[in-house]
């Protein structure tokens, strides 16, 4: 199959023109409504503002006055993509408050559950958003008529994940089977041993999706930035975990809020979370970067021969990131379930006591933070969560800046709106999380 | 998701809320009423992409949605496919997923059934009159008669 040109650059725009401005009036492929401003003055940018205005959808304030037990199902609505997250840092935040340790049954099932939402969000970011940009088809139908294959290997991955996540959760669209201490109900074996098989079928097309994207025509660039994720012992990151970064962070959890501080933004509904007044990156580079040595053996030597070093920071190579992680989801969830057997009762009983707790797990878009305080009945006195989109939005911002410039901020309207697209989604940002499609307005003097 | 193997599907598309279990319901009614053997049918909540795999192989698929299009509530619209595959989806965001951006991938993959029907149960917007329940009840009885009217006639060709 011929590959379609690559949008080029197109020509500088003229300096006698003082003034232009364009708006474009939806940014495809993001998860949200938002618009990107952007201002030139003699070809440099001047301001840049990735501008959400999705309203606020105040789900913190919605906990308050609510029993604990009804967080997991609550937090499961905020998004349809990464619900296992919500759910997962939600119970070990309340966990902590109860002083419930549900034991290591319960323990393997939500990395199983979790493993899940990677594989399905992961799947669905690379073929259905990502990867259109780096081919240079307008929009994954066109990728899909090019490269069926390849569409139909990832959407049998993300209906991989769906099922793990649907075999806990009852199903995998705002899935209801997490509970504080556990899970309502513990799989049958026969389910267990199906999927089983399916996973040891899907490690090969996890392989060859990493080898895939490695392939790809990404664009070379080197930025710096500071990545934070979680960090576990022995393990790659999911439900547990130090908050780390490669600048020597290394704090618990329940410190999140002395290091790291949200900002509100005029021109925008999701606060900017910054890290001592910087920008930083959560999200599968950041995670990968951080704990490459913590991925399976297999994993990261299939990894190490796709040729993409890590770590790395090329923003770009997120997209290899989550391909990466895909495979360890799949591994490690075909891991899981080897020694899978029904419990006798698949959670430990919780009963409630006043305190305040906090989670970090890691969505597939990076560390998603929650903290409760409980009263003596188990009401939720007040909530925070802190979103990994929100955390990224202003590393969007800075990458935004550097990859325009380099482009040359001159360059037509049409250049930069592909451009900045193409930046943003590699992000997967998930603005409806964080607070959704991009209006670009350009004002050059 | 795994896909069934029955060469004629029935989907009720929607979610466990409100009015969007239109769908669900004729579905389920359908399957109780109905001596359709040899037919899967089935309600999903939401399936997204998941339709794509629960299409494939089919000889015929007909899908039962809530649709809001001005018309009077308990409306039946049946949909021509090929008229809604070319309504320009774009596939824009995973999260807004819908029966369209489905038909549409399946149609991009070559994955499309021999014969898909939709049909949508007009369920109104925010102003709807009074009794528009008993009006809905009803037509989820009309529309689970006429697809199992629809599968029966293929059935005797």
């Amino acid at each position: 199959m011929s590959r379609p040109r690559r949008p080029q650059p197109a020509r500088r725009g003229r300096r006698a023109m003082r003034e232009i401005s364009v708006k474009v009036p939806l940014l495809a492929r993001v998860e949200g409504e938002g618009a990107l401003a952007l201002k030139v003055r003699d070809g440099v940018i001047e301001t840049l503002q990735l501008r959400i205005f999705e309203p606020p959808r105040l789900f913190e304030k919605l906990l308050e006055g609510r029993s604990f037990e009804e967080v997991p199902d609550i937090v499961a609505r905020i998004c349809g993509i990464c619900p296992v997250a919500y759910q997962m840092s939600a119970c070990h935040a309340i966990e902590g408050i109860l002083g419930l340790a549900p034991g290591p049954w319960v323990r393997r099932m939500r990395r199983l559950f979790y493993c899940g939402e990677w594989i399905e969000s992961h799947s669905l970011h690379i073929h259905l958003l990502a990867a259109p940009d780096f081919l240079g088809y307008p929009n994954a139908l066109e990728m899909a008529k090019a490269h069926p294959e390849i569409m139909r290997r990832g959407l049998a991955l993300q209906g991989l994940g769906n099922d793990l996540i649907g075999l806990l959760g009852g199903r995998s669209v705002h899935p209801v089977g997490a509970r504080i201490g556990g899970f309502y109900h513990a799989p049958e074996e026969a389910p267990v041993r199906a999927l089983r098989e399916r996973l040891e079928a899907a490690t090969e097309d996890a392989k060859a999706l990493v080898s895939w994207v490695a392939s790809l025509p990404l664009p070379s660039t080197e930025q710096v930035f500071e990545c934070v994720s979680l960090r576990h012992a022995d393990e790659y990151p999911m439900n547990e975990g130090r908050i780390v970064s490669d600048q020597g962070l290394d704090l618990a959890p329940a410190d999140f809020e002395a290091e790291f501080e949200e900002r509100q933004a005029s021109y925008s509904t999701a606060l900017h979370c910054l890290h001592r007044g910087k920008p930083y990156l959560v999200g599968p580079l950041a995670r990968l970067n951080l704990n490459f040595d913590r991925l399976p053996p297999s994993v990261a030597e299939h990894a190490r021969a796709s040729g993409i070093a890590f770590p790395s920071y090329n923003p770009f190579h997120s997209i290899m990131a989550r391909a990466v992680e895909v495979h360890c989801a799949i591994v490690e969830a075909a891991a899981l379930l080897d020694r899978y057997e029904v419990p006798a009762q698949p959670f430990a009983v919780p009963s409630p006591r006043p305190g305040v707790g906090f989670g970090c797990t890691e969505a597939p878009r990076g560390i998603l933070w929650h903290r409760y305080e409980l009263d003596s009945g188990g009401r939720v006195l007040r909530a925070r969560i802190v979103p990994p989109t929100s955390q990224n939005q202003a590393r969007i911002e800075e990458d935004l800046r550097t990859e325009l410039a380099a482009l040359g901020a001159d360059s037509t309207d049409e250049a930069l709106r592909l451009r900045a697209e193409a930046v943003i989604r590699n992000y997967d940002p998930c603005i409806s999380c964080a607070t959704h499609f991009l209006n670009l307005e350009v004002a050059r003097t | 998701m795994s896909a069934p193997l029955a060469a004629w599907r029935v989907f009720g598309i929607g979610s466990p809320f409100g009015e969007d279990r239109v769908g669900w319901a004729a579905a389920r009614l359908l399957a109780a009423q109905f001596s359709l053997p040899g037919v899967c049918v089935e309600a999903l909540d939401r399936p997204g992409v998941d339709l794509v795999a629960r299409m494939q192989g089919a000889r015929a698929v007909w899908l039962l949605d809530a649709v809001r299009s001005g018309a009077v509530p308990g409306a039946l619209h049946r949909l021509d496919v090929a008229r809604l595959t070319g309504t320009g989806s774009q596939v824009r965001s995973t999260h807004g997923f819908g029966v369209l951006d489905a038909l549409a991938l399946a149609q991009a993959l070559g994955a499309m059934p021999g014969e898909v029907i939709v049909w949508g149960i007009e369920i109104g917007g925010a102003g709807r009159p009074r009794g528009s329940g008993r009006v809905l009840q009803r037509a989820i009885g009309r529309l689970a008669e006429r697809v199992a009217q629809e599968i029966r006639a293929r059935a005797c060709a």
